[in-house]
Protein backbone atom coordinates (compact mmCIF):
# COMPACT_ATOMS: atom_id res chain seq x y z
CA UNK A 1 0.00 0.00 0.00
CA UNK A 2 1.44 3.56 -0.99
CA UNK A 3 2.08 5.80 2.06
CA UNK A 4 -0.02 8.44 1.91
CA UNK A 5 2.08 11.28 3.35
CA UNK A 6 0.62 15.02 3.81
CA UNK A 7 2.96 16.01 0.77
CA UNK A 8 0.93 14.20 -1.44
CA UNK A 9 -2.80 15.29 -0.78
CA UNK A 10 -3.05 16.03 2.77
CA UNK A 11 -4.87 13.44 4.36
CA UNK A 12 -5.27 13.63 8.25
CA UNK A 13 -2.67 11.78 10.02
CA UNK A 14 -5.38 9.94 12.67
CA UNK A 15 -7.67 9.03 9.20
CA UNK A 16 -4.22 7.07 8.18
CA UNK A 17 -3.77 5.60 11.30
CA UNK A 18 -7.09 4.06 11.42
CA UNK A 19 -6.84 2.89 8.02
CA UNK A 20 -3.59 0.94 8.71
CA UNK A 21 -4.96 -0.11 11.54
CA UNK A 22 -8.13 -1.71 9.55
CA UNK A 23 -5.37 -3.09 6.90
CA UNK A 24 -3.30 -4.72 9.67
CA UNK A 25 -6.38 -6.46 10.77
CA UNK A 26 -7.57 -7.61 8.08
CA UNK A 27 -4.11 -9.42 7.57
CA UNK A 28 -3.90 -10.71 10.67
CA UNK A 29 -7.86 -12.15 9.85
CA UNK A 30 -6.46 -13.43 6.40
CA UNK A 31 -4.10 -14.81 8.14
CA UNK A 32 -5.60 -16.72 11.13
CA UNK A 33 -8.07 -18.21 8.32
CA UNK A 34 -5.10 -19.43 6.28
CA UNK A 35 -3.56 -21.12 9.44
CA UNK A 36 -6.90 -22.69 9.78
CA UNK A 37 -7.57 -24.08 6.10
CA UNK A 38 -3.34 -25.47 6.76
CA UNK A 39 -4.29 -27.04 9.73
CA UNK A 40 -7.88 -28.56 8.10
CA UNK A 41 -5.95 -29.81 5.03
CA UNK A 42 -3.36 -31.33 7.16
CA UNK A 43 -5.59 -33.59 9.12
CA UNK A 44 -6.92 -34.32 5.67
CA UNK A 45 -4.26 -35.93 4.12
CA UNK A 46 -2.86 -37.51 7.05
CA UNK A 47 -6.86 -38.89 7.69
CA UNK A 48 -6.35 -39.97 4.37
CA UNK A 49 -3.25 -41.73 4.58
CA UNK A 50 -4.34 -43.33 7.73
CA UNK A 51 -7.82 -44.59 5.99
CA UNK A 52 -5.27 -45.79 2.92
CA UNK A 53 -3.14 -48.22 5.48
CA UNK A 54 -6.16 -49.19 6.78
CA UNK A 55 -7.74 -50.72 3.33
CA UNK A 56 -3.96 -52.07 2.79
CA UNK A 57 -3.89 -53.89 5.94
CA UNK A 58 -7.28 -54.65 4.97
CA UNK A 59 -6.64 -55.97 1.20
CA UNK A 60 -3.43 -58.52 3.31
CA UNK A 61 -5.87 -60.14 5.53
CA UNK A 62 -8.54 -60.80 3.03
CA UNK A 63 -5.76 -62.18 1.31
CA UNK A 64 -4.77 -64.52 4.36
CA UNK A 65 -8.38 -66.01 5.20
CA UNK A 66 -9.01 -66.47 1.11
CA UNK A 67 -5.60 -68.79 1.65
CA UNK A 68 -6.83 -70.39 4.62
CA UNK A 69 -10.46 -71.25 3.08
CA UNK A 70 -9.00 -72.46 -0.25
CA UNK A 71 -6.20 -74.81 2.11
CA UNK A 72 -9.38 -75.71 4.19
CA UNK A 73 -12.28 -76.16 1.45
CA UNK A 74 -9.29 -78.75 -0.88
CA UNK A 75 -9.27 -78.31 -4.35
CA UNK A 76 -12.74 -77.58 -6.21
CA UNK A 77 -14.04 -79.81 -9.07
CA UNK A 78 -13.71 -78.29 -12.72
CA UNK A 79 -16.88 -76.60 -13.18
CA UNK A 80 -19.15 -78.35 -16.23
CA UNK A 81 -17.88 -77.90 -20.05
CA UNK A 82 -20.31 -75.25 -21.56
CA UNK A 83 -21.99 -75.63 -24.85
CA UNK A 84 -19.44 -74.30 -27.85
CA UNK A 85 -21.18 -71.02 -28.45
CA UNK A 86 -22.14 -69.68 -31.82
CA UNK A 87 -21.34 -66.26 -32.40
CA UNK A 88 -20.22 -63.04 -30.52
CA UNK A 89 -19.26 -64.35 -26.89
CA UNK A 90 -21.44 -62.20 -24.42
CA UNK A 91 -20.04 -59.28 -22.89
CA UNK A 92 -19.23 -59.83 -18.84
CA UNK A 93 -19.16 -56.54 -17.69
CA UNK A 94 -23.19 -56.51 -16.94
CA UNK A 95 -25.90 -59.39 -15.84
CA UNK A 96 -27.55 -58.64 -18.89
CA UNK A 97 -29.52 -60.73 -20.49
CA UNK A 98 -26.75 -62.66 -22.95
CA UNK A 99 -26.06 -62.02 -26.33
CA UNK A 100 -27.11 -64.55 -29.22
CA UNK A 101 -26.74 -64.22 -32.67
CA UNK A 102 -29.98 -66.57 -33.38
CA UNK A 103 -33.09 -64.75 -34.71
CA UNK A 104 -35.70 -67.69 -34.16
CA UNK A 105 -38.18 -67.53 -31.29
CA UNK A 106 -38.96 -70.01 -29.07
CA UNK A 107 -42.14 -72.06 -29.69
CA UNK A 108 -44.93 -71.37 -26.99
CA UNK A 109 -44.87 -75.08 -26.05
CA UNK A 110 -41.22 -74.67 -25.10
CA UNK A 111 -41.60 -72.04 -22.95
CA UNK A 112 -44.81 -73.76 -21.28
CA UNK A 113 -42.63 -76.79 -20.50
CA UNK A 114 -39.99 -74.80 -18.94
CA UNK A 115 -42.73 -72.72 -16.69
CA UNK A 116 -44.31 -75.96 -15.46
CA UNK A 117 -40.95 -77.41 -14.69
CA UNK A 118 -40.37 -74.23 -12.40
CA UNK A 119 -44.04 -74.38 -10.88
CA UNK A 120 -43.40 -78.38 -9.73
CA UNK A 121 -40.67 -76.40 -7.37
CA UNK A 122 -42.47 -73.26 -6.40
CA UNK A 123 -40.09 -72.10 -3.90
CA UNK A 124 -36.78 -73.06 -5.48
CA UNK A 125 -33.97 -71.29 -7.40
CA UNK A 126 -33.89 -72.82 -10.65
CA UNK A 127 -30.61 -73.65 -12.45
CA UNK A 128 -31.16 -73.55 -16.45
CA UNK A 129 -28.72 -76.65 -17.03
CA UNK A 130 -31.26 -78.14 -14.50
CA UNK A 131 -33.81 -77.49 -16.90
CA UNK A 132 -32.75 -78.43 -19.91
CA UNK A 133 -31.38 -81.75 -18.62
CA UNK A 134 -34.95 -82.69 -16.54
CA UNK A 135 -36.99 -81.53 -20.36
CA UNK A 136 -34.29 -82.81 -22.55
CA UNK A 137 -33.81 -79.35 -24.13
CA UNK A 138 -30.68 -78.07 -25.02
CA UNK A 139 -29.33 -74.61 -23.19
CA UNK A 140 -30.54 -72.40 -25.89
CA UNK A 141 -33.63 -73.50 -25.91
CA UNK A 142 -33.91 -72.88 -22.20
CA UNK A 143 -32.17 -69.84 -22.50
CA UNK A 144 -34.97 -68.38 -24.64
CA UNK A 145 -37.94 -69.56 -22.81
CA UNK A 146 -36.44 -67.83 -19.68
CA UNK A 147 -35.88 -64.80 -21.64
CA UNK A 148 -39.32 -65.04 -22.77
CA UNK A 149 -41.09 -65.33 -19.70
CA UNK A 150 -39.01 -63.12 -17.71
CA UNK A 151 -40.45 -60.16 -20.54
CA UNK A 152 -43.76 -61.37 -19.49
CA UNK A 153 -42.94 -60.95 -15.87
CA UNK A 154 -43.78 -64.62 -14.96
CA UNK A 155 -40.37 -65.53 -13.51
CA UNK A 156 -36.92 -63.44 -12.30
CA UNK A 157 -33.38 -63.76 -11.86
CA UNK A 158 -33.11 -64.69 -8.02
CA UNK A 159 -29.35 -64.90 -7.67
CA UNK A 160 -26.40 -65.16 -9.92
CA UNK A 161 -24.62 -67.78 -8.70
CA UNK A 162 -20.21 -67.48 -9.24
CA UNK A 163 -20.10 -70.96 -10.50
CA UNK A 164 -23.79 -71.84 -12.14
CA UNK A 165 -24.38 -68.37 -13.63
CA UNK A 166 -28.14 -66.93 -13.12
CA UNK A 167 -30.87 -68.68 -10.94
CA UNK A 168 -34.21 -68.40 -11.72
CA UNK A 169 -37.52 -68.24 -9.69
CA UNK A 170 -41.36 -67.62 -10.30
CA UNK A 171 -42.61 -63.85 -9.93
CA UNK A 172 -45.33 -64.24 -7.23
CA UNK A 173 -48.44 -64.26 -9.65
CA UNK A 174 -46.40 -67.17 -11.56
CA UNK A 175 -47.18 -69.45 -8.29
CA UNK A 176 -50.47 -70.06 -8.60
CA UNK A 177 -51.96 -70.57 -12.22
CA UNK A 178 -52.57 -66.10 -12.63
CA UNK A 179 -51.48 -66.68 -15.70
CA UNK B 1 -16.68 -63.33 -12.94
CA UNK B 2 -18.04 -60.50 -10.73
CA UNK B 3 -20.46 -58.24 -12.38
CA UNK B 4 -18.91 -54.57 -11.94
CA UNK B 5 -22.66 -52.82 -12.73
CA UNK B 6 -25.96 -53.66 -12.33
CA UNK B 7 -27.50 -51.49 -15.08
CA UNK B 8 -31.86 -50.91 -15.52
CA UNK B 9 -31.51 -53.31 -18.69
CA UNK B 10 -29.64 -55.89 -16.33
CA UNK B 11 -32.10 -56.24 -13.88
CA UNK B 12 -35.87 -54.58 -13.46
CA UNK B 13 -36.08 -52.40 -10.36
CA UNK B 14 -39.41 -55.38 -9.18
CA UNK B 15 -36.46 -58.00 -9.83
CA UNK B 16 -34.43 -56.01 -7.52
CA UNK B 17 -37.01 -55.11 -5.41
CA UNK B 18 -37.75 -58.68 -5.09
CA UNK B 19 -34.06 -59.92 -4.43
CA UNK B 20 -33.84 -57.34 -1.46
CA UNK B 21 -36.82 -58.72 -0.32
CA UNK B 22 -35.76 -62.48 -0.36
CA UNK B 23 -32.64 -61.52 2.14
CA UNK B 24 -34.86 -59.47 4.44
CA UNK B 25 -34.56 -60.17 8.40
CA UNK B 26 -37.79 -60.22 10.23
CA UNK B 27 -37.86 -56.63 10.48
CA UNK B 28 -37.67 -56.24 6.68
CA UNK B 29 -33.97 -54.91 6.87
CA UNK B 30 -31.50 -56.36 3.79
CA UNK B 31 -27.49 -55.52 3.87
CA UNK B 32 -26.00 -54.25 0.68
CA UNK B 33 -23.55 -56.77 0.74
CA UNK B 34 -25.79 -59.60 1.00
CA UNK B 35 -27.39 -58.22 -2.44
CA UNK B 36 -24.12 -57.79 -3.84
CA UNK B 37 -22.92 -61.67 -2.96
CA UNK B 38 -26.53 -62.87 -3.94
CA UNK B 39 -26.11 -61.24 -7.48
CA UNK B 40 -22.66 -62.01 -7.70
CA UNK B 41 -21.52 -58.15 -8.24
CA UNK B 42 -18.15 -56.93 -7.78
CA UNK B 43 -18.42 -54.79 -5.20
CA UNK B 44 -21.14 -53.34 -2.44
CA UNK B 45 -21.44 -49.68 -3.84
CA UNK B 46 -22.99 -51.91 -7.45
CA UNK B 47 -25.96 -52.46 -5.12
CA UNK B 48 -25.60 -49.52 -3.58
CA UNK B 49 -25.94 -47.10 -5.86
CA UNK B 50 -29.19 -48.48 -7.48
CA UNK B 51 -30.51 -48.58 -3.79
CA UNK B 52 -29.71 -44.62 -3.71
CA UNK B 53 -31.32 -44.23 -6.65
CA UNK B 54 -34.77 -46.63 -5.38
CA UNK B 55 -34.37 -44.90 -2.52
CA UNK B 56 -34.44 -41.34 -4.18
CA UNK B 57 -37.85 -42.51 -5.79
CA UNK B 58 -39.51 -43.68 -2.45
CA UNK B 59 -39.44 -47.99 -3.25
CA UNK B 60 -36.63 -48.39 -0.19
CA UNK B 61 -35.68 -46.58 2.93
CA UNK B 62 -32.29 -47.30 4.67
CA UNK B 63 -31.80 -47.75 8.18
CA UNK B 64 -30.57 -44.56 10.67
CA UNK B 65 -27.73 -45.62 13.04
CA UNK B 66 -28.46 -45.25 16.47
CA UNK B 67 -26.66 -45.28 19.70
CA UNK B 68 -27.20 -47.13 22.80
CA UNK B 69 -29.95 -44.92 24.47
CA UNK B 70 -31.55 -45.74 20.90
CA UNK B 71 -30.90 -41.86 19.87
CA UNK B 72 -30.14 -41.27 16.25
CA UNK B 73 -26.53 -40.61 15.70
CA UNK B 74 -26.14 -37.30 13.76
CA UNK B 75 -22.70 -35.71 12.56
CA UNK B 76 -21.39 -32.30 13.78
CA UNK B 77 -23.15 -30.83 10.29
CA UNK B 78 -26.39 -32.20 10.84
CA UNK B 79 -25.66 -34.95 8.84
CA UNK B 80 -27.61 -38.25 9.90
CA UNK B 81 -25.11 -41.61 10.41
CA UNK B 82 -26.85 -44.67 8.42
CA UNK B 83 -25.96 -48.02 8.49
CA UNK B 84 -25.98 -50.36 4.85
CA UNK B 85 -29.22 -51.88 5.73
CA UNK B 86 -32.32 -51.28 3.57
CA UNK B 87 -35.79 -52.08 3.23
CA UNK B 88 -38.87 -52.15 0.78
CA UNK B 89 -41.28 -49.22 1.76
CA UNK B 90 -44.88 -49.97 1.68
CA UNK B 91 -44.77 -48.69 -2.03
CA UNK B 92 -41.82 -50.73 -2.84
CA UNK B 93 -43.41 -53.47 -1.27
CA UNK B 94 -46.80 -52.80 -3.26
CA UNK B 95 -44.70 -52.71 -6.45
CA UNK B 96 -42.51 -55.67 -5.95
CA UNK B 97 -45.27 -58.28 -5.06
CA UNK B 98 -48.55 -56.60 -6.73
CA UNK B 99 -50.18 -58.28 -9.74
CA UNK B 100 -52.82 -58.16 -12.16
CA UNK B 101 -55.36 -60.58 -11.82
CA UNK B 102 -56.07 -63.15 -14.48
CA UNK B 103 -59.41 -61.73 -15.64
CA UNK B 104 -57.24 -58.27 -16.03
CA UNK B 105 -54.72 -59.93 -17.90
CA UNK B 106 -56.60 -61.31 -20.34
CA UNK B 107 -58.40 -58.91 -20.85
CA UNK B 108 -55.43 -57.13 -22.02
CA UNK B 109 -54.20 -60.23 -24.11
CA UNK B 110 -57.51 -59.84 -25.97
CA UNK B 111 -56.57 -56.09 -27.15
CA UNK B 112 -55.42 -55.69 -31.00
CA UNK B 113 -52.34 -54.36 -31.83
CA UNK B 114 -54.08 -50.79 -32.62
CA UNK B 115 -56.27 -50.53 -29.35
CA UNK B 116 -52.73 -51.21 -27.17
CA UNK B 117 -51.88 -47.74 -28.59
CA UNK B 118 -54.71 -45.96 -26.96
CA UNK B 119 -53.72 -48.40 -23.97
CA UNK B 120 -50.01 -47.00 -24.37
CA UNK B 121 -51.23 -43.62 -24.29
CA UNK B 122 -53.20 -44.17 -21.58
CA UNK B 123 -50.48 -45.70 -19.64
CA UNK B 124 -48.23 -42.89 -20.10
CA UNK B 125 -50.50 -40.25 -19.18
CA UNK B 126 -51.52 -42.15 -15.87
CA UNK B 127 -47.40 -41.87 -15.43
CA UNK B 128 -47.34 -38.63 -15.47
CA UNK B 129 -50.26 -38.14 -12.59
CA UNK B 130 -49.15 -40.90 -10.58
CA UNK B 131 -46.88 -40.37 -7.49
CA UNK B 132 -43.44 -39.65 -7.79
CA UNK B 133 -42.37 -43.26 -6.93
CA UNK B 134 -44.58 -45.09 -9.11
CA UNK B 135 -44.50 -42.94 -12.14
CA UNK B 136 -40.43 -43.21 -11.92
CA UNK B 137 -40.32 -46.84 -11.65
CA UNK B 138 -43.16 -47.01 -14.56
CA UNK B 139 -41.01 -45.32 -16.94
CA UNK B 140 -37.98 -47.59 -15.63
CA UNK B 141 -40.40 -50.47 -16.06
CA UNK B 142 -41.15 -49.18 -19.62
CA UNK B 143 -37.05 -48.71 -20.69
CA UNK B 144 -36.09 -52.38 -19.36
CA UNK B 145 -39.18 -53.99 -21.15
CA UNK B 146 -37.90 -52.25 -24.40
CA UNK B 147 -34.27 -52.31 -23.87
CA UNK B 148 -32.82 -54.21 -27.05
CA UNK B 149 -29.88 -56.04 -24.74
CA UNK B 150 -30.83 -60.02 -25.60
Amino acid sequence: MTAITPEFNGAAPAALDEMAEIAAATERALADHVENLQALLAREVGGRETLELAVAASHEREKRIRKALAALEGPKPAPEPEPPRRGRPPKSEGIGRGRDNNTWSVSQEKVDQVLAAMRAHPDASHRPRMIADELGLSMTTIRKALDTLRDRELVRIKEVHPRWGKMYALMPEARGDAS
Amino acid sequence: MPHEHLTIEDMSDREFLLVLDDHADEDGWTDSQTIADALDLAERRVASSRLSWLRRWGAVEREVERDEAGNIRVRRNGQTFYTQRWRLTDVGAALAHGHLLARQQQSLERLEDAQMLEVTRWVTERARRVNGTAGKLMAREWRYGMSTRR
